[in-house]
């Protein structure tokens, strides 16, 4: 009788009554949380910090430094759309239902090439504007400096060049050569039938002077209404310092979680998935769930407020 | 815990709740970026920047909770959690009195040229309005 009861007797479980992999995964998420908070709150505080003397804020606007908002509301929704299907397929092998889970495993590994793409969409604006960490001109001065770097950049691919940038080169160490003396400059060397498109070339890729071409008329125009096209940013290089830290990280996040999310589509493929694969899910969306929350904040913090 | 996870309990419920939220986060995105358009109607951006952030508080939560499995696990949740949130908040405010908040008047070359710029902006803004109200007479 006492023997029976003793059998029994549930066994005595030490731990916490959760698997150990999500217990993992939970401490882990603790680190990252540390990790992005330490990111994001830097950002905050640095923007702080970037007053006028009468104590407005300078941090960059959105049109100097090429921030589409619209581009970020759309990964919101992407992240938040593969989120949702993550939930769904853990529930649906959870039920047995294997194809349509692995069918959502899927569409979530899309969802992360889409919100790559975007993102991608969105560096190569700052790319082709040079908007990148410690290349935007911040003052005048830097702006001016910057352009006759960018002629002698151009007088080394045709040495007929170099004269004209010894000349600029000079004028800027002896005269101050201003912002508007240098805007004159290029104008003649635009101009100039045998090296005109090799200045514009070189120079419209700092967006240092906005992008000129020829109308009916021969007269000099604007390339394009490029509304993110500014002489210099103040506070430019710090913002975007914080912009591809912050946003960099969080994409090599999305990249691990395409990782991540590559086996159990792979073993779906080919052999099918089974109940056990339901507990990878789950430890597998906590990490992509974690990956949309870092989102969600930097998506305001980022592309709407201003403070 | 581990039960309300067991395969078939309650399984059409959670899928409903999971899709509820899902809209609720689409429909909080959508708010967001409406907010983005407020200054248009001379709403100050503190106002602006106190709706996105109080959005993206509840959208966060709304993951924590309900995509997370928060709100059905055990109290080792706190356990786990609390001590990197003081930590990481902690750090974010350790930095504040330093950088954050100037006592003396910033004097950097960018902050002068960025007042410069501002003055010119505003200088030009101002000849702009003078000139379209000769203009109207």
């Amino acid at each position: 009788m006492s023997h029976t009861s003793h059998t029994t007797t549930a066994p005595l479980k030490m731990g916490l009554a959760l698997p150990n992999s999500k217990l993992c995964m939970w401490l882990f998420l603790g680190t990252e949380i540390m990790f992005f908070t330490a990111l994001i709150g830097t950002y905050l505080v640095l923007r702080m910090s970037a007053r006028l003397p009468g104590g407005e804020s300078a941090w960059p606007s959105n049109d100097m430094t090429h921030i589409i908002t619209w581009a970020g509301a759309l990964n919101t929704f992407v992240l938040i759309g593969s989120s949702y299907l993550v939930v769904r397929s853990h529930e649906r092998l959870g039920r047995g239902e294997f194809q349509k889970g692995l069918n959502d495993l899927c569409l979530v590994f899309l969802c992360a090439v889409l919100f790559l793409g975007i993102k991608g969409v969105e560096y190569h604006g700052k790319w082709v504007r040079d908007i990148l960490p410690g290349r935007i001109a911040e003052t005048p001065q830097a702006a001016v400096q910057k352009a006759v770097r960018q002629i002698g950049l151009a007088a080394a691919a045709d040495p007929t060049l170099a004269g004209v940038h010894l000349g600029l080169e000079n004028r800027l160490r002896d005269e101050k050569l201003s912002l508007e003396q240098m805007e004159t400059e290029l104008e003649q060397l635009v101009r100039h039938e045998g090296y005109g498109a090799l200045v514009q070339q070189q120079v419209s890729m700092a967006t240092i002077f906005k992008d000129r071409t020829r109308d009916e008329n021969d007269e000099l125009v604007p390339l394009s209404q490029d509304h993110h096209a500014a002489y210099y940013i103040p506070y430019g290089n710090i913002f975007a310092s914080c912009y591809f830290t912050m946003t960099g990280f969080h994409a090599i996040h999305v990249i691990v979680g395409m990782i991540i999310f590559f086996f159990p589509i792979k073993k779906g493929l080919m052999k099918g998935l089974e109940h056990g694969d339901a507990q990878y899910v789950e430890n597998a969306g906590l990490y992509w769930h974690f990956v949309d929350l870092v989102w969600i904040f930097l998506f305001p913090l980022i592309y709407i407020v201003k403070f | 815990m581990a039960d309300e996870h067991t395969p078939g309990h309650d399984e059409h419920s959670h899928d409903a709740i999971f899709l509820k939220v899902f809209l609720v986060l689409c429909g909080c995105t959508v708010l967001s970026f409406a907010a983005d358009f407020l200054p248009n109607l001379h709403v100050g951006d503190g106002v602006v920047g106190t709706i996105v952030l109080a959005i993206a508080v509840a959208k966060a939560l709304c993951v924590m909770l309900f995509f997370m499995h928060l709100k059905w696990e055990q109290n080792w949740k706190f356990v786990v959690l609390a001590p990197t949130v003081i930590l990481s908040v902690g750090l974010c405010l350790a930095l504040v009195p330093d950088i954050g908040l100037h006592y003396y008047s910033v004097q950097s070359t960018e902050t002068r040229e960025a007042a410069t710029a501002a003055a010119a902006a505003s200088a030009a803004a101002h000849a702009d309005n003078g000139q379209a109200e000769k203009d109207g007479r």
